[in-house]
């Protein structure tokens, strides 16, 4: 394979030696890459100055490996923004930690989402404003807005809007559960013979707006996630109580 | 087949030296052979380095520093001013700080950084018992020399909380051009922060 050029975000960083890291990129036209970078840590390497951080947007030439192989190979990388003002703000470091975790966890290699890496990149936009700073749920709303751009692009946003089994409108359902395993809100009876579900917070439940409940939406989605995956986000629990969700699960 | 080398202690030690880091199985034979033709004390003594490291050295029980005794070299010693606590991620950084030989305060060893990709949490680290120094009433500044990435500035900001309400006050170090460095090859960030750490001369 040849060298391309794109843009990407550092989802994730480990060592590869005392001077090489694998950088794993989210690239706007060839989606996650998993790259051996050589020499990141040498003061020297003018390629990668100043080295490679978590959540940095920048400009980068690498070659993927074949899919059947391990690790493609970073040649350079031009920092374009390393969003700064996340950095000070614990509530920002953990949205924007969520939201690559959450990237990382529901895609593969080889496979573009270029309305991804947009969204991505909006929301580190977005936590990296100054001057008015955002408010504890003004994180959580773009967060929010995040998950859900990536469970459509993924293919997993649960429906909200009626039960996802009998088609009951909202508006008419009780007591609304929701189940991950059926996809999104249901009503007491259907609910009754689903082996995963639980209540659907009111707020959400009657169609509330993210921006009148971010706390409750981030909740669900976090659940839905975590059943999605298998596992919850190692930022999951932080991410919550910065939110001030419940922690029911 | 045999491929010269035997099951025996050489081989033994080969595979030994290819589990450290940096070192593959062309590297751990070059060692293996050298310490083979080395003198017999020579062998020994690296020997006896390494059991002595893993025996006696262990965390000073103040500063989580690498120490032979309760306390390390810099905890005991008494010219060393314990109001000044610098704060770092690991030993090895720890020593490139002593290196300087600017600091004349006393450190502290967080044993990490958090990492909320790793799960690395705060209660992780050796945050509580900073706290628990300052709270002895004695520390006057703590100069955070976490790494100047994501989690260490994460971990800045989870130092920052939990000494909020202390008297002591906390500084960090500097961050922006480094020595040797153009300005046109430096991107926003690195200039952003040099602009704002800007000093008079």
């Amino acid at each position: 394979m040849s060298f391309v050029i794109d843009v990407g975000i550092v989802l994730r960083l480990s060592d590869y030696s005392e001077t090489s890291q694998i950088v794993t990129l989210l690239t706007r036209g060839h989606g996650v890459a998993r790259l051996l970078a050589k020499g990141t840590r040498r003061t020297t390497k003018d390629r990668f100055m100043p080295g490679l951080d978590l959540l940095e947007l920048g400009e980068t030439r690498f070659k993927l490996a074949r899919p059947d192989a391990g690790l493609g190979t970073l040649a350079e990388w031009k920092q374009q923004s390393a969003y700064p003002r996340i950095r000070s703000d614990l509530a920002r470091v953990y949205a924007a930690t969520y939201a690559t975790e959450a990237t990382l966890a529901t895609t593969t290699e080889h496979d573009p989402h270029p309305a991804l890496f947009d969204a991505l990149a909006a929301l580190l936009q977005t936590l990296d404003i100054a001057g008015e700073p955002l408010t504890p749920d003004g994180v959580t709303i773009e967060l929010v807005r995040f998950v859900s751009e990536l469970l459509r692009e993924v293919g997993f946003m649960p429906t909200m809007r009626a039960c996802v089994v009998c088609g009951k409108p909202r508006t008419a359902i009780a007591n609304a559960r929701f189940s991950s395993s059926r996809g999104g809100l249901l009503c007491v009876a259907c609910a009754a013979e689903t082996p995963e579900s639980r209540p659907a917070p009111e707020a959400v439940a009657r169609g509330g707006r993210v921006g009148e409940a971010p706390a409750a939406w981030l909740e669900i989605l976090d659940y839905h996630l975590t059943r999605v995956i298998g596992r919850p986000l190692r930022a999951s629990r932080q991410m919550l109580r910065f939110a001030g969700a419940a922690d029911k699960m | 087949m045999s491929d010269g080398r035997g099951a025996g202690p050489l081989q033994r030690l080969i595979e030994e030296l290819k589990r450290l880091p940096g070192i593959g199985a062309r590297s751990a034979e070059r060692i293996a052979f050298h310490v083979l033709k080395s003198p017999r004390e020579e062998a020994i003594g690296l020997a006896q380095a390494i059991r002595d490291i893993k025996d006696n050295i262990r965390p000073c029980a103040r500063c989580f520093n690498l120490a032979e005794g309760e306390l390390c070299h810099i905890c005991a010693d008494p010219r060393r001013d314990a109001g000044l606590v610098v704060v770092v991620e690991q030993p090895k950084d720890l020593i490139s700080l002593e290196a300087t030989g600017l600091i004349t305060g006393v450190y502290h060893v967080l044993m990490g950084a958090v990492s909320p990709l790793d799960g690395v949490r705060p209660q992780d680290l050796t945050i509580a018992a900073l706290r628990d120094r300052v709270a002895k009433g004695d520390v006057r500044e703590i100069v955070l020399a976490t790494n100047p990435n994501l989690e260490g500035d994460a971990t800045a900001l989870h130092l920052m909380e939990a000494l909020e309400g202390t008297a002591v006050k906390v500084t960090r170090l500097a961050r922006g051009l480094a020595p040797g460095a153009q300005i046109e090859y430096a991107n926003r960030h690195m200039l952003e922060e040099a602009f704002r750490g800007r000093h008079a001369l």
